[in-house]
């Protein structure tokens, strides 16, 4: 061989050797020359007996069986894989979900440091790109109309909810983040004016806590608001939506990292607050039915919402990911057919995130955002009743041209939640599963949210929305519109080689 | 519900452990943790014995106080649980050093207590062996 080349198998071989070896050396120094050489001699005596328990003794690792301790430096290096690609290898665009670039403009956003970006896009930019069309003729910023939507004029109900900002915060149970973020976030959108989703975390007390407006989640379970069978419990439906602070109902089919499924609470999250919260066990992972018990078919899907409507009186949506849309398509046209609709359907991506999901269904299940969305508003208006329920977006929407993107494919108004948990200072180090996360959002370790200061990051929750509604507004003005009502998918450059450029199915 | 579809990884599950290895537990902590301390204590004091045995290795002073030093801080870690296997592990070092010392300078008196600590110190490494660094995980649960 005549090229330089590590052989890591020899290396193993001589190292294993040398341990041996310096624990004979060392004691003969410690024989001979002097004492203090015996510190070695325990050493190395204790590191031969390690390493032949790795190679003789212990089955479950094939590196330390076949190396020895020099295999250990394998593991260490590989658990320190993702920090070190994250830190010193991955190029800006180049990390997944969120590159550094969509995540650093929510940071300068949370911060309120409103940087321009220089010299030009990180970001492909070849014919292959939805993009937005702007117009030679920007409207006047002055001739701008507030943002203004309204769920449940269409049934003319009593208690309608209205939004005035195209944002809202989407459901994150307490569970899934812990106590002070879900209070920095609720605080936050109490002062920046915008509406939180609760998440399917049961009875939502730290969310009321702040004060601001809520959409109470109805998971799979009903954590909160079930019967001892699992089923809906209509007193304390009826309880919680007398609170002031509960603004509208959703019920949950499905989610995007996990359609099919329903959700899943690790053990390790699992304390004693959450346990009573949910009327569930600690000590094992909480896993939610895929389906709600009273909806088996579109028939009974309606009578429950209609149920909901009832008991609650507030504006009640759903929220799906699209597995197929003719059979979201039948479920339309049985609406239609029974005149009974939701006030709002929520849809999310297939590329939606979560707290915990098993891999199969973050990766393979659900059809992702874009489609979706624009097939359910397709749908919606060949059966003519699109003006019949809103249309709500969800799936990696972080930014106002993302946003406004979804508008023009049929969204009314944006579900955001990981935009948010960055806002809170993510820095997405992939750890919301085992109660490990370094940032304090999803943990409930007491010593992990210590650095998470409440107030503090209200304000970057306020500054973010503040920051993206004002870009928004831009994007609006450039496209040529007054209002958001106005998008529509002329607005933006399809390519012609996109699913979205034909039926979009 | 009954199969974990994410098998999220583990922390070192204690397992359920009976009274009597708790017991036998907490006697070979304790029994260990008063030797250490004992002789730790009589090396940082200035014990005209362990002056002599010190001076034979020729490390007397500095080896004296740093392993005196050494021996309490093990007797410490030994007790308190979630330092347990650390202590042990820093013990039965000693011991190794001690009798070392013993086989090839100062004679086989007083071996017997290095002998039993480092005895000791196995007992609680054992017991806690899946909590012991780069060795517990891969002990079957
Ligand atoms: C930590 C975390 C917890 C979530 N918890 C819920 C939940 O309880 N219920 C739900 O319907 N969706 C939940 N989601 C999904 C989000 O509400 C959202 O639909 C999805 O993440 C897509 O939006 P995003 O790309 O802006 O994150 C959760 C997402 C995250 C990241």
């Amino acid at each position: 061989m005549s090229t330089a080349k590590v052989d890591l198998h020899r290396l193993a071989r001589v190292a294993n050797t040398m341990i041996v070896a310096l624990t004979v050396g060392s004691f003969l120094a410690g024989l001979y020359i002097s004492f203090w050489f015996h510190f070695l001699t325990v050493f190395f005596l204790l590191l031969t007996v390690i390493n032949f328990f790795y190679r003789y003794v212990q089955t479950r690792h094939t590196i330390l069986r076949n190396f020895g301790v020099i295999g250990q430096v394998r593991y260490m290096l590989e658990s320190l894989g993702p920090e070190l690609r994250q830190y010193l290898f991955s190029s800006d665009t180049e990390e997944r979900p969120f590159t550094r670039v969509d995540r650093a403009e929510v940071y300068r956003k949370a911060k309120g440091i409103d940087a321009a970006v220089s010299f030009g896009s990180l970001l492909e930019y070849g014919p292959t790109e939805v993009k937005l069309r702007h117009s030679m003729y920007p409207s006047p910023q002055a001739d701008l109309e507030p943002f203004r939507l309204t769920f449940g004029e269409e049934r003319g109900i009593e208690n309608c909810f209205t939004l005035t900002k195209p944002i809202i915060i989407s459901a994150m149970s307490f569970g899934a983040l812990g106590e002070p973020a879900i209070r920095a976030l609720a605080l936050g959108a109490l002062q920046s004016g915008i509406a939180m989703n609760t998440g399917e975390g049961g009875w939502p007390k730290h969310h009321l806590e702040e004060g601001g407006d809520l959409i109470f989640q109805m998971g799979t379970a009903k954590f909160g608001v079930r019967d001892g069978e699992g089923m809906l419990d209509e007193a304390r439906l009826r309880e919680l939506a007398s609170l002031p602070a509960i603004k509208m109902i959703e019920v949950k089919f499905s989610q995007g990292a996990k359609p099919g499924k329903g959700g899943l609470l690790p053990k390790e999250k699992i304390t004693q607050e959450i346990s009573d919260l949910r009327g569930v066990p600690m000590g094992k992972d909480v896993i939610s039915p895929p389906y709600h018990a009273e909806c088996r078919d579109h028939a009974s899907t309606l009578a429950f919402i209609q149920r909901v409507q009832e008991v609650s009186g507030l504006p009640t949506g759903i929220k799906m990911c699209v597995g197929s849309l003719d059979e979201v398509g039948e479920l339309f046209a049985e609406m239609a057919r029974r005149d009974i609709f939701p006030d709002y359907i929520a849809i999310d991506g297939g590329e939606g995130g979560t707290g915990a999901a098993p891999k199969p269904y973050i990766d393979s299940f659900g059809m992702p955002l874009l489609p979706a969305l624009a097939g359910v508003d397709q749908l919606l208006r060949d059966l003519g009743i699109r003006n019949r329920l809103k249309v709500l977006a969800a799936g990696k929407l972080i930014g106002a041209a993302k946003w406004v993107m979804a508008m023009c494919l049929g969204a009314d108004a944006i579900y955001s939640a990981r935009g948010f948990m960055f806002s809170l200072g993510c820095i997405q180090a992939l750890h919301c599963g085992d109660n490990t996360c370094p940032v304090g959002i999803a943990t409930h370790d007491k010593t992990l949210q210590h650095g998470l200061v409440v107030e503090e990051k209200a304000e970057r929750v306020k500054n973010y929305v503040e920051g993206a509604v004002h870009d928004f507004e831009e994007l609006l003005c450039s496209i040529g519109v007054t209002h958001a009502g106005a998008l529509n998918r002329s607005h933006l450059y399809i390519p012609p080689q996109s699913i979205l450029a034909g039926e979009a199915r | 519900m009954s199969t974990d579809p994410n098998p999220s990884p583990e922390p070192p599950a204690p397992v359920g452990r009976s009274p009597a290895v708790m017991t036998i537990l907490w006697i070979a902590k304790l029994g260990a943790a008063v030797i250490l301390l004992g002789a730790g204590s009589l090396k940082l004091s200035g014990d005209p014995h362990e002056i002599e045995l010190f001076t034979t290795l020729e490390m007397e002073p500095a080896g004296r106080y740093l392993i005196g030093a050494l021996e309490c801080a093990a007797a410490i870690l030994i007790v308190i649980p979630q330092s347990a296997v650390y202590g042990a592990f820093l013990g039965l070092g000693l011991m190794c050093g001690a009798i070392i010392g013993h086989l090839t300078k100062l004679g086989l008196a007083g071996i017997q207590f290095a002998l039993l600590v480092a005895a000791l110190c196995l007992v609680v490494l054992y017991i806690r062996r899946r909590d012991a660094p780069f060795i517990g995980n891969l002990l079957d649960r």
